[in-house]
């Protein structure tokens, strides 16, 4: 259970949350929004997590929608992860989705609790990284629309009033090819150990990783090596090891070792797939 | 002409409510008055504690009592009393319960228990049983020496040591000269949890006139009821303990579990009913979990493929506290050598005191430990001597004849080993090929592994039943077996059944028990509850039996001796149709004129284990164990050399279990086992890091066999009979769990042609095996 009292409001529209925030944060509240409710709960029970107030944003009409339209997909943040992989407009986030947690609790976990919550996983970032999708934002001075590889860096590099609203996918990159792996542990219903996403657009590969290192990223370099047809399979593979931006996090999941093993398998697999090189 | 009752798939009793989510377990009950307890438990591994600040949670509102340590300072336990309710003066794993609050409700008691500081020195901790035996460990139990124990067990005061059993049988060292073939191993696991559905819980009363009532989860309310009566100076009778139904127990549920607290903290606050139940992860470390283990192996083998003798080093990790762990490390050297003929044989069995969370029984009681060690070890002797590890199965099982590593004969009773290892290669397709390529990522793979347990449990372990009719003529069959989920109290009532040959419907079954009320029966463990209640409940049938027909020769006028009881019906044998009903005669047999006579039948049966001795202190000869149940399990896996993850697609299992009762129970319970059995192996275990603090205390990161992940289930039996079990029957409540981590482990050293010699089976301890055994080359 959990044991400590907090106080619970439900925000109709953005600009309604987004005040109870700072009104609440103004009386020194301690303030979270509430989404899904999945890790607010699970710390919550545990006492790993404090608040004073939650605010729930799913009732915000524009944080439920999913739909497509002829130039893009539009994902309000509030839509559940098995909502998504259902609707299946976009393959490689389904995919990427799929592994998440299980299906009882994909239910309940949404898009942008998985983008913002505590968790370092994040794996619906990864193919939205490689999709260059753009988020929409509820902040002080309004709604703002923004690139999520300018957003991201180690996590949504948001404001703590900010409000993730939608997420846009430009319907150009849904059909391009791609390839996806998740390595765990041992149990398929587990975090990731290794979370390697790819997408070819343009005779480039884009890639995305998470669980490797300490964070998700996507990052330029390793697909400057990735996309060097002057270097041989092995040579790429080499030096995408060499060059990650932070070293392989060894942890009770997985050790550096076995994790680095996994990932050159997986990135062999991706180049076949996706022939980078003659 | 008898019906026949045994030996038939009768659905059991308490199917529907358990399928429909009915079944109410204890935290469900009500209580009236009820207050809630919540546990702080410790941070540290091995700390002194300094200091306990309970003031802020004291006035924290719906407070009644916070509890330290200090209010009852005093070890108890089963075989070796060594744990206090809450810690004393020191915190010995990461855990451990240090205090307690009390309140009105669970969310003021969860709110206050937050309130409590606590400061701790931190202290070395002993992080492995090998490392427990070194001179430079810290002792974690001074006062060893002082602590009450079973004759049994043999602690060594200012050591680790909780118990040393010692095995010696024939001449090892003249063994080890002769021996054509030697392999020398090392083996090691970590403990680990039990994972019962239901938590463990237990709300404790004391009322005015000092009666002390318990209700707990608990597989044995008698050995609650005894140990709260030694422990806290109570005449026995005025305590009665209360086992409803428990959603699992895997022996995780027996001996003295949350009810020494539960009764310490009613007694803080007048006697009120106080109710304790564990969180998950509170049961996954605070409550005992399953044993670990590290062990030495030698086996020599003669130019024929001939076992000539073995030594063995058990190093049981039992963690912070051995109160019942003394008695697994006991009973993993009765069973030493698993089921094979080892005419030479030194075993050291230590059961060692470490920093990790303690255990307790668990499935298979030491023998799952040892058969883990044995059949790896047996699969590496056949790799050296280059014979097929099926064939040197055969050449060593144990058979009819042969001696125990306690040096107890074999007897007529001795199941037929060997057809079951040849049946369940057959299940396997073991001529097939212990390892095949399917393409070049992928192998198929095989292993086998054989089991043999006996009960090692008290040699004058009792059981009892009383059966009373109702004016319908049908009948209560009185038992003080617990519900775990193992359907004995199906096969019970078919054996009355079967008895008093009177239709299943009309035979009745307390499903809760009541140790004021239910016969004595020592303990829902050690798979002897359907062989001695079952002897019990056949010894009850014929005292009603004869009781039956005493009343029906004075209204019948005939010989007690020309009567039958069948058909709810008492008939002259060679008269059938000169008859009286049961229920004209159950309750007492009426005439006409209303003259009553016989009164009620009450049946009374009872059963002590027979011709059971303790052993020899030096060279552990006796006579401990009950009966023998052997088997032979295997698994087929499908092995992924890309990434070193695995399918198990397939698993075996052939056991020799006398007789079967109840087949489809008999197959539920062994198909159970299994599982168990390969979960145990493929991931559970707890991981510390290097302050031995448990990293996976959750069920996100304490991994269990999920719905998928299961294989196709074969399980056969062999029925050579039991001469005194009930209709041949012996025990295979625990028995499947036991060669499947040997069987699943070898079928993976087969797939990358490596020795693996640790659990759990996880990807990466393979390819850390496979990668250092590369390096060795």
């Amino acid at each position: 259970m959990i044991s400590f009292d907090f106080d619970y409001y439900r925000a109709e529209n953005a600009k309604e949350a987004l005040h109870k925030y700072l009104e609440l944060s103004e009386q020194n509240q301690n303030v979270l929004y509430y989404n899904g409710g999945t890790e607010i709960v699970t710390y919550a029970r545990k006492n790993k997590i404090k608040f004073s107030a939650l605010i729930d944003i799913q009732n915000i009409p524009e944080c439920s929608v999913l739909k497509s339209n002829e130039k893009q997909i539009i994902i309000g943040s509030s839509v559940p992860l098995n909502m998504i992989i259902e609707k299946n407009y976009f393959p490689l986030l389904s995919n990427s989705c799929r592994g998440i947690a299980d299906h009882t609790t994909r239910n309940q976990i949404t898009i942008g609790g998985n983008l913002a919550g505590k968790l370092p996983y994040k794996e619906a970032v990864l193919s939205l990284l490689v999709a260059n999708a753009n988020l929409k934002v509820m902040t002080q001075n309004g709604i703002t629309i923004k690139k999520i590889t300018q957003l991201f860096d180690k996590r949504l590099q948001l404001k703590p009033e900010d409000i993730l609203l939608q997420i846009h996918i430009d319907k150009g990159v849904i059909d391009l090819p791609y390839f996806q792996i998740r390595e765990v542990k041992q149990s398929e219903i587990d975090y990731p150990i290794m979370h390697l996403v790819a997408l070819k657009q343009n005779d480039k590969i884009k890639t995305s990783l998470s669980s490797l290192c300490a964070f998700p990223f996507r990052d330029k370099d390793l697909e400057t090596i990735i996309n060097d047809n002057k270097l041989t399979r092995l040579e790429k593979i080499d030096q995408v090891v060499n060059n990650l931006p932070v070293p392989i996090s060894s942890n009770y999941r997985g050790g550096k070792d076995y994790k680095e093993m996994l990932f050159r398998n997986s990135l062999n697999s991706c180049l076949d797939q996706l022939g980078s090189e003659i | 002409m008898t019906k026949s009752f045994v030996g038939k798939s009768i659905k059991r009793n308490d199917g529907l409510d358990k399928i429909s989510g009915d079944q109410k377990y204890l935290d469900d009950l009500k209580f009236g008055g009820l207050l809630y307890a919540s546990i702080l438990s410790s941070p540290h591994a091995h700390a002194e504690i300094l200091n306990i600040d309970i003031k802020e949670a004291e006035n924290s509102p719906g407070v009644k009592r916070v509890l330290t340590g200090d209010y009852h300072p005093h070890a108890m336990g089963l075989y070796l009393g060594d744990k206090p309710p809450l810690a004393v003066q020191k915190v010995r794993y990461y855990g451990e319960p240090v205090a307690a609050v009390i309140a009105k409700s669970k969310a003021d008691a969860e709110k206050a228990v937050q309130k409590i500081r606590v400061k701790y020195k931190k202290l070395n901790s002993v992080s492995s049983s090998r490392e427990s035996l070194k001179k430079e460990a810290p002792i974690l139990h001074q006062n060893l020496k002082n602590y009450n124990h079973i004759p049994d067990v043999v602690p060594q005061p200012n050591s680790n040591i909780a118990n040393l059993t010692k095995i010696r049988k024939g001449n090892y060292q003249k063994a080890a000269k002769e021996a054509k073939y030697v392999i020398k191993e090392k083996f090691k696991f970590p403990p680990g949890d039990h994972v019962a559905m239901e938590n463990r819980s237990a709300v404790a009363e004391i009322k005015a006139n000092g009666d002390v009532q318990i209700y707990s989860t608990t597989q044995a309310p008698f050995v609650v009821k005894e140990l709260l009566a030694f422990n806290f100076d109570i005449p026995t009778g005025k305590i009665n303990v209360i086992a409803p139904p428990i959603g699992g127990g895997f022996g995780g549920k027996a001996g003295l579990q949350l009810e020494g607290l539960a009764y310490i903290l009613s007694k803080s606050v007048g006697g009120k009913p106080v109710k304790i139940v564990n969180k998950r992860e509170d049961d996954m470390v605070s409550s005992p979990g399953h044993i670990g283990l590290e062990a030495n192996v030698t086996i020599t083998a003669d130019e024929q493929a001939n076992i000539t003798g073995m030594d063995l080093q058990y190093y049981f990790d039992a963690g912070a506290y051995a109160d019942y762990a003394v008695n697994v490390s006991r009973a993993a050297a009765i069973s030493a050598t698993g089921p094979y003929r080892v005419d030479n044989l030194n075993c050291d069995s230590y059961c060692l005191y470490t920093n990790h969370p303690f255990a307790t029984a668990y499935r298979g009681f030491g023998h799952i430990e040892l058969a883990y060690v044995i059949e790896r070890s047996i699969d590496i002797l056949a790799k050296k001597i280059d014979i097929d590890p099926v064939k040197l199965r055969l050449i060593n099982a144990i058979s009819k004849g042969d001696t125990t590593p306690t040096r107890s004969l074999m007897d007529n009773n001795t199941g037929d080993l060997k057809a079951c290892i040849n049946k369940t290669a057959e299940l396997i397709n073991w001529d097939q090929g212990s390892v095949v390529k399917i393409d070049n990522d992928k192998v198929i793979a095989r292993g086998m592994g054989l089991l043999w347990k006996s009960p090692a449990m008290p040699t004058n372990t009792d059981a009892g039943a009383i059966l009373t009719f109702n004016n319908d003529g049908s009948v209560n069959l009185h038992n003080s077996i617990v519900e775990i989920g193992q359907g004995t109290k199906t096969a019970l009532r078919q054996i009355v059944a079967e008895k008093l040959q009177m239709p299943l419907n009309k035979v009745h079954i307390t499903s809760e028990v009541n140790t004021k009320t239910g016969p004595h029966d020592w303990a829902t463990a050690a798979s002897r509850s359907l062989m001695m209640a079952g002897r019990a409940a056949i010894n009850a049938s014929e005292d009603a039996i004869q009781q039956l027909k005493n009343t029906a020769a004075r209204v019948l006028r005939c010989p007690v001796e020309d009567l039958t009881v069948a058909e709810q019906k008492v008939f002259m044998t060679d008269e059938p149709n000169i008859f009286i009903k049961v229920r004209d005669l159950c309750l007492g047999y009426v005439y006409e004129n209303g003259n009553a006579i016989g009164g009620q039948i009450i049946g009374r049966g009872n059963y002590i284990a027979r011709k059971l001795s303790s052993m020899d202190p030096k060279t552990g000869e006796g006579r401990p164990a009950l009966e023998w149940t052997l088997g032979a399990q295997a698994v087929k896996i499908e092995f992924n050399l890309r990434n070193y993850s695995y399918e198990i697609k397939k698993a075996a299992s052939t056991m020799d279990v006398g007789k079967v009762i109840n087949p489809d129970l008999a197959r539920g319970q062994v198909t159970g086992a299994m599982a168990m059995g390969l979960s145990f192996a493929r991931s559970e275990g707890f991981s510390f890091n290097s302050s031995n603090l448990v990293q996976n205390d959750t069920l996100r990161d304490y991994k269990i066999l999920r719905y998928g992940e299961h294989p196709n289930y074969y399980v056969e039996f062999i029925e050579t009979p039991q001469g005194d079990g009930p209709f041949g029957a012996r025990g295979l409540g625990e028995q499947g769990v036991i060669g499947m981590p040997g069987a699943l482990a070898n079928a993976i050293s087969n797939a990358v042609n490596q020795e693996i010699k640790e659990l759990p089976l996880i990807p990466e301890l393979i390819y850390k095996n496979v990668k250092e055994g590369h390096n060795d080359d």
